[in-house]
């Protein structure tokens, strides 16, 4: 009889432990999951911090010519054959709390800034002077040390106009707007909408 | 024979008469259009501009107008001017900012009693608006005309600049 009652006592604290540990064990791992909050500051904040976001590049040849009217007469021509960079983005530091609207917390909507040229640079190792020249009834006139540095200044005013034609305001706002989705999928956010000042897109990260 | 002499002399006086008052014409156009005009801010510092030339290019999106400028802080601080408040305008009230290639910064700045004599300011203006009267516009007071009315672009291939010196281009 005393064997039985020690048998079942024994066992009923056992199983009283065992229950009490699962308990312990599961309810343990639920309080030690950590929340995310997701509100329209922060995500400003981690946005801002890509600052000037290149997401372009073009590449462009060009051959400019650059004629200079001396006083009274006579002119000094240069033609340059030119390769330069232009980088396009959006400067992202310039967003504002007000630009960022936060859905349940799942769901962002994003006001983006224009994207705009960021840095047109030319590339010396492919640029060269190919022609230099001046007429030839005007001997006395010297030649303009300053030429060649007007001439490439002109150039990059000539290739960021190529970049704008060639669409690279658009490239770098679909760029953008997929660099951001991927970061902010990242920080846990699903769904995120895009609105520019020109023209209003939508894109779903999942 | 003597007479064909006498002839071509004054012939040629009066060409080389008339070289000269084109060049004498040419020279004084240069030197208005380069003078120094005074300029007050928006919030009343005054500063020295001066035109040295102006490039117009052709290009894809219409024309380019490059001016650089010669400005001048006589004053006894340092001046910093937005290259905005620097404004091309057109014939039909058409306003045109700098643009910007990220290599120029927003501010020109200017210490003390110093000139800078390379600044450039590029605009880039309508097919259209090129063929009337333009002028460059800076602080409250000063408008420069660059381009007096008159067609042009037509003799410019794409990609090709040319600089004057005066306003007749």
């Amino acid at each position: 009889m005393w064997k039985r009652i020690k048998f079942w006592t024994v066992t009923v604290i056992l199983l009283a432990l065992s229950a009490a540990c699962a308990y312990l064990y599961f309810s343990g791992r639920r309080k030690a999951m950590v929340r995310q909050v997701v509100d329209a500051p922060a995500v400003v904040r981690q946005i801002q911090q890509l600052n000037e976001l290149v997401t372009v590049k073009y590449s462009i040849q060009k051959v400019v010519g650059l004629e200079e009217e001396k006083v009274p007469f006579g002119s000094e021509k240069i033609l340059l054959m030119v390769q330069a960079n232009v980088l396009g983005g959006i400067d992202l530091s310039t967003i504002s709390p007000q630009d960022c609207v936060v859905v349940a917390g799942k769901s962002v909507t994003l006001r983006l800034p224009p994207p705009k040229v960021l840095q047109v640079f030319i590339n010396e190792k492919e640029t060269q002077v190919w022609d230099r020249s001046k007429t030839w009834w005007t001997p006395w006139v010297p030649f303009n040390p300053e030429l060649e540095r007007k001439a490439r200044l002109a150039a990059l005013e000539a290739v960021q106009a190529a970049a704008l034609e060639m669409g690279i305001l658009n490239n770098a706002q679909q760029n953008a707007e997929k660099t951001i989705c991927e970061f902010l999928n990242a920080a846990g956010i699903t769904t995120v909408h895009f609105e520019t000042a020109q023209a209003e897109s939508s894109g779903t990260g999942q | 024979m003597s007479k064909r002499f006498w002839a071509l002399g004054i012939a040629l006086a009066i060409i080389g008469v008339g070289i000269g008052m084109l060049a004498l014409f040419r020279i004084q156009e240069a030197r208005d259009f380069s003078r120094p005009h005074q300029v007050r801010t928006r919030a009343g510092t005054n500063f020295v501009m001066r035109i040295a030339e102006i490039s117009v290019g052709k290009v894809d999106t219409g024309f380019v107008v490059i001016a650089y400028l010669r400005l001048e802080n006589p004053n006894g601080f340092d001046l910093e001017l937005r290259r905005n408040r620097f404004v091309l305008v057109g014939e039909n009230r058409n306003f045109f900012r700098p643009s910007r290639m990220g290599t120029q910064n927003e501010l020109i700045k200017l210490p003390a009693y110093s000139v800078s004599k390379g600044e450039l300011l590029s605009y880039t203006v309508p097919d259209d608006v090129i063929k009337g009267t333009l002028s460059l516009r800076a602080g409250r007071n000063c408008t420069i005309t660059i381009k007096e009315s008159g067609p042009f672009g037509d003799q410019l291939r794409p990609d090709e600049f040319r600089t004057f010196h005066w306003p007749r281009w």
